[in-house]
């Protein structure tokens, strides 16, 4: 009887070998990237810079440039661009527009980049040229790894900053940090 | 139940259950690959992609990531590239199948390589990343290259390889008298060290260089000095920072992985291009120096030492496990039917088949990365004028030699640009298109050649994308007088012809395909693609064939 039981055995177990371990990961997802945009845009909202500004002030022209990603994670052009057009969507740009004088503009390198798809079409000559940028928002992500045998933590740390090109003072800032940990050998 | 049904339900289960865990390995043309012929050999691999629930599901996006990259496509990789990627970076895939990967197959587990092979992989991810300029994703994936790994060798210091560790196992376990003792050593008898991957640490030294961040830069420099003290001069010139583009060049065939010894149980990798020192030798248009540079990793010593290989050790057990099943089951079957005794029958039986299929599958798994290279040079350099030539040759092997065409320096604001290029090998010598450092087309890449442009679709030598600007051009050139942008697209519409870089692209209308997507100049691929005159197009469509007609009646 035992011999059977070990027969039985045998065949379960290769039977469960067939069968998919998930596994962890400690990348950023989709989910993240949104709960730090949106964090970030209401930050940016109630802050100081923008609550003494009204109508009449003079107009700010805000590029936001792409992500820098200083992180162990790769982000990929369109993850990090994702970022930026999250941020802009939790943003209210025609109120901004209206009450604080506050335009946001593509950056150079984007609208290069749109020049230069095949697909464009010039409909003005003049597009992207009056941006007149007065102000730069960077995004910076950088990450801490703490990797062993068998598991891997990284801290997540991601740091944005409006900066007056004028004056290079930068007129707001925050982060936003999270962790991921995932269990398992790396190289399994 | 008689005996019979019950043996045949036995082996009916015990057969489904091993093909599960089958995976058959897909071949690669790897002549082809050595020629050069990289796009066939990449629209070959794209059509054998198998989905996540396949056990080969990164080998076959690894083999074609790494030779799209040698076709000199890396936007295009980039899906495949991310793929990889996440699945890499997916900790504990074959977290549940170490038990059933000892008893039955190691081919039961997910592919992921090596660590050398994740290591290489990773490294390719990076050169990816940089040669689209992306330099903070490439110091991102060269980082993730440089992983812990697993040492053995203890204070000792002497180079083991996994046969050393194997036998240290089993001394233990002689030495002690306990059969645990073995185990025991190879899951806890190592120290976790710190990487030795030179490429990875001067990856992500030029990738924090790119980004303005010298002193992170010079902290992997540093390391990589300290690894392989042979390539100092070569980090002092990156060091120096005045290249403004780095070629990745990469040669020969990565060593092969063979089972070998009693039962073939047993895994190793085995040299298929032979190890040596000779450099790679670099001549840059205008410059009548020869320049020589260093390998900076060969595949093969990493493949040999024990801290990049896994779990080569438990194969042996393995081995012995299913031998022992074997010659035990057959004992109880033939004893039980001699007593007459159907219990012993069943169990022996049993035993007998669940062995037998071990012992079939325990064939150690022998799937690897086979289209990486054996070596791997970097070489910076400083590219001023447009139109710059670069000769590559592997020291006294002719057939290595490469002139590549048609490189320029760096858009403005651009610190460096990188391209990767794989020689050719096993070939005695190089082909004309590998030597004529011509451009014989006018292509996206490089722009028009010294010729009138006029599409290759209608008999000329233009195989740029569509567009108002090229266009004008052909109207210069006396065609298409009266044609719109509209009427030039559909013409390569009628023929079937796309020019979105979108995975798949297919091959090259030059090379018989219906892509009119280039290669980046400074690759193999954009050598072989440009650098020789291909025989005239043949429409496939009416509207075509009329238009062609009417222009060489005029």
């Amino acid at each position: 009887m035992t011999m059977r039981r070990c027969v039985c055995l045998s065949v379960l177990l290769i039977v469960c070998a067939g069968c998919a371990s998930r596994g962890e990961s400690t990348r950023l997802t989709a989910s993240d990237l949104t709960h730090m945009a949106t964090a970030m845009a209401q930050s940016l909202a109630r802050s100081e810079a923008l609550a003494n500004r009204g109508p009449d002030s003079e107009p700010w022209y805000i590029t936001v440039n792409k992500v820098q990603n200083l992180s162990s994670d790769v982000m990929t052009e369109s993850e990090q661009w994702m970022v930026i057009a999250k941020l802009r969507a939790e943003l209210p740009l025609l109120a901004l527009r209206e009450q604080k004088n506050i335009t946001f503009v593509l950056p150079a390198e984007r609208v290069a980049k749109l020049r230069n798809h095949p697909d464009y079409v010039e409909y003005d000559e003049r597009f992207g040229a009056e941006r007149q940028v007065t102000h730069e928002m960077t995004a910076t992500f950088r990450s801490l790894t703490r990797a062993q045998a068998k598991e891997r933590t990284e801290v997540y740390y991601a740091e944005f900053e409006m900066l007056d090109l004028r004056t290079a003072t930068p007129v707001w800032s925050d982060r936003f940090e999270f962790k991921r940990s995932a269990k398992g050998h790396v190289w399994d | 139940m008689s005996i019979g049904v019950t043996v045949r339900v036995w082996v009916a289960m015990v057969l489904a259950a091993v093909m599960m865990g089958c995976q058959s390995s897909r071949s690669v043309p790897l002549a082809r690959l050595n020629r050069g012929q990289f796009s066939e050999v990449r629209v070959a691999l794209q059509k054998q992609l198998r989905d996540k629930r396949e056990g080969n599901y990164l080998l076959d996006r690894e083999r074609l990531a790494i030779v799209t990259m040698a076709d000199g496509y890396p936007h295009v990789a980039q899906s495949t590239f991310e793929e990889i990627y996440d699945f890499l970076r997916t900790q504990g895939i074959n977290r549940d199948k170490t038990v059933a990967s000892v008893v039955i197959h190691e081919g039961v587990k997910t592919w992921k390589g090596e660590p050398f092979e994740q290591a290489m992989a990773f490294i390719y991810y990076s050169f990816q990343q940089a040669s689209l300029g992306y330099w903070d994703n490439a110091r991102a994936a060269a980082n993730n290259s440089l992983f812990n790994l697993r040492d053995f060798s203890g204070d000792s210091g002497r180079k083991m390889n996994v046969e050393d560790v194997a036998r240290e196992a089993l001394k233990r376990e002689r030495q002690s008298g306990d059969s645990d003792a073995g185990e025991e050593f190879i899951n806890s008898g190592y120290a976790v060290r710190e990487s030795n991957f030179t490429l990875g640490y001067i990856m992500a030294g030029i990738a924090n260089q790119q980004l303005g961040r010298d002193e992170e830069a010079n902290d992997h420099f540093a390391v990589a000095a300290e690894i392989e003290p042979t390539i100092r001069p070569l980090l002092r010139e990156l060091r120096d920072g005045r290249y403004n583009t780095v070629l990745i060049v990469s040669y020969g065939m990565g060593p092969v992985k063979t089972a070998y010894g009693e039962d073939e149980a047993r895994v190793g990798f085995f040299p298929r291009s032979p190890s040596d020192d000779r450099p790679l030798v670099v001549r840059i248009s205008g410059d009548d120096r020869r320049h020589h540079y260093p390998i900076i990793t060969d595949l093969n010593v990493m493949a040999r030492d024990h801290i990049w290989n896994s779990l080569e050790n438990v194969r042996l057990a393995k081995s012995s496990l299913g031998t022992l099943f074997t010659v035990g089951g057959s004992m109880a079957a033939f004893a039980g039917a001699a007593g007459g005794n159907d219990t012993a029958v069943y169990a022996g039986l049993g035993a007998l088949v669940a062995g037998l299929a071990m012992k079939a599958s325990a064939s150690a798994d022998t799937r690897y990365l086979e289209v990486l290279p054996q070596r791997i040079y970097l070489v910076p350099i400083r590219i001023e004028q447009e139109n710059t030539t670069v000769e590559l040759q592997v020291r006294n092997e002719d057939g290595s030699r490469l002139v590549l065409a048609g490189l320029k320096p760096p858009p403005p604001g651009v610190g460096a640009q990188l391209r990767y290029v794989r020689l050719l090998h096993d070939v005695r010598e190089a082909p004309s298109w590998a030597v004529s450092g011509r451009i014989y087309y006018a292509n996206p890449s490089t722009g028009p050649t010294t010729e009138p442009a006029t599409p290759y679709i209608l008999g000329g030598n233009c195989v740029r994308p569509p567009s108002e600007a090229v266009l004008s051009e052909y109207k210069a050139a006396g065609v298409l007088d009266d044609y719109t942008l509209g009427d030039l697209m559909e013409l390569y519409r009628a023929e079937g012809i796309t020019w979105e870089a979108i995975w798949p692209v297919g091959k090259h209308v030059l090379e018989g395909g219906r892509s009119l997507v280039a290669p980046l100049e400074g690759t193999t691929g954009f050598a072989r693609l440009f650098g020789q005159v291909h025989r005239g197009y043949r429409p496939r469509s009416e509207v075509v064939r009329k238009v062609l007609e009417g222009i060489q009646r005029e």
